[in-house]
């Protein structure tokens, strides 16, 4: 049994953690819903997939510091779409996924195109990377979440993700370095 | 794993984020509205994030804990169940022309006992007996009743701590079931010898064939 004084503790925390979730959920349900119609077109399966995202918030819900914050908006919005296509995925099981147009990661922008700016070019570069190293990137890098974190939000193996972070990373340095020295 | 800290890197994955999060935004809004089971669904989502087992609900974790509660429920049924029980906790027998020795044996998988955990012993013996003496330490106790020519002696050992050596010659020797047990017999010298396991414990009763079956099965019967 635990001391009264930190059951309290625990309470509160969990109260807070019940607020914060209610709080994520009001503001951020019709970004889910738009995001997660983009993939699935039955009302079930986009309520199905925000109900997986909202679940994989959840978890997380003690990294999630600032509610108000565009990080937390750009945290729900991939894993409402990362649910999205696991459950688009889940009903075509053999289909190929064709990812919009305007969500997909792998916009083509020319490296030589960037600007003089280091972080353009870098921008650009990203852009150019493997689609699935940039989400979990993301969330890595403005959201100094772990592989474990990401993975329970991205809907991927932990293991996964770590593959995918450290090869983007690797990739990124490589990169980065060749445009010092440029 | 060594995290990109460079502020060029930072900044860009920030823009990169924003840059999706506006695209995101830009969709066309969902063209129904949630309904109310969806509503609910999320609400006990909600609530249920009080509980200290909403960690389970949906994960690998649950799969895992439900498994290990079936095995651990089927383990616990099953050592109520005699057949199941005699499998888990057995003799093995070694006959030789002079002998017989009983080895007491356990599952691998189930944690031995160092000590008698539950003392038993026969509430019930012919009225003639009286006790006469009574040992008991952690991992054995005897019991023994006496009347003017006979003796009965009664001992609860760990099964899996057990072995005997029974002289095998010129007796008869059967095994028989008495209630649930399985019990191995030897007759010699006006005497039963009576050997048989129940769960964790082994168990031996050496008594007078004089008191007949009929007392014997009602000893055994009456361990409690």
């Amino acid at each position: 049994m635990l001391p009264i004084y930190l059951q309290t503790v625990m309470a509160q925390m969990q109260e807070d953690e019940q607020l914060a979730l209610a709080e994520i959920y009001r503001q951020h349900l019709p970004l889910m819903l738009k995001i997660a119609q983009q993939y699935l077109s039955v009302q079930e399966d986009i309520e199905d997939a925000a109900h997986n995202a909202v679940l994989a918030i959840a978890r997380n819900i003690k990294k999630v510091k600032e509610l108000q914050s565009s990080q937390v908006a750009v945290y729900v919005a991939l894993a409402a779409k990362s649910a999205a296509i696991d459950l688009y995925r889940k009903r075509h099981r053999q289909a190929p996924l064709p990812l919009p147009a305007e969500l997909a990661d792998n916009v083509n922008i020319p490296v030589e195109a960037a600007t003089a700016n280091s972080y353009d070019r870098v921008l650009a570069y990203i852009k150019t990377m493997p689609p699935q190293y940039i989400d979990p990137l993301i969330l890595h890098i403005t959201m100094d979440l772990q592989a474990r974190d990401i993975a329970l939000t991205l809907g991927r193996p932990v293991g996964t993700v770590k593959t995918q972070l450290r090869r983007g990373q690797k990739l990124l340095q490589k990169q980065f370095r060749e445009m010092q020295k440029k | 794993m060594r995290t990109i800290t460079h502020p060029d890197i930072k900044e860009a994955f920030t823009r990169l984020a924003a840059d999706k999060l506006a695209a995101f935004e830009a969709l066309p809004e969902a063209d129904f509205c949630p309904s109310a089971a969806f509503e609910e669904k999320i609400q006990r989502l909600i609530r249920a994030q009080a509980r200290w087992t909403w960690r389970f609900v949906k994960t690998t974790r649950r799969k895992v804990a439900t498994v290990i509660a079936i095995i651990a429920t089927l383990l616990a049924l099953s050592l109520s169940i005699s057949g199941v029980r005699e499998t888990l906790y057995f003799f093995v027998t070694e006959t030789f022309s002079t002998h017989i020795d009983f080895i007491g044996m356990g599952p691998c998988n189930v944690k031995k006992l160092t000590e008698i955990e539950e003392y038993r012993s026969p509430k019930w013996i012919p009225t003639d007996y009286t006790l006469k003496n009574h040992t008991e330490s952690r991992i054995y106790q005897c019991y023994t009743w006496e009347n003017d020519n006979n003796k009965i002696l009664f001992e609860q050992h760990i099964a899996t701590a057990y072995s005997v050596s029974v002289n095998a010659e010129n007796t008869s020797f059967q095994k028989l079931y008495i209630g649930n047990y399985l019990i191995y017999t030897f007759e010699k010298n006006g005497l039963y010898d009576l050997y048989w396991i129940d769960g964790p414990y082994a168990y031996t009763l050496l008594c007078p064939t004089a008191l007949g079956w009929e007392n014997v099965t009602r000893i055994i019967e009456s361990i409690s």
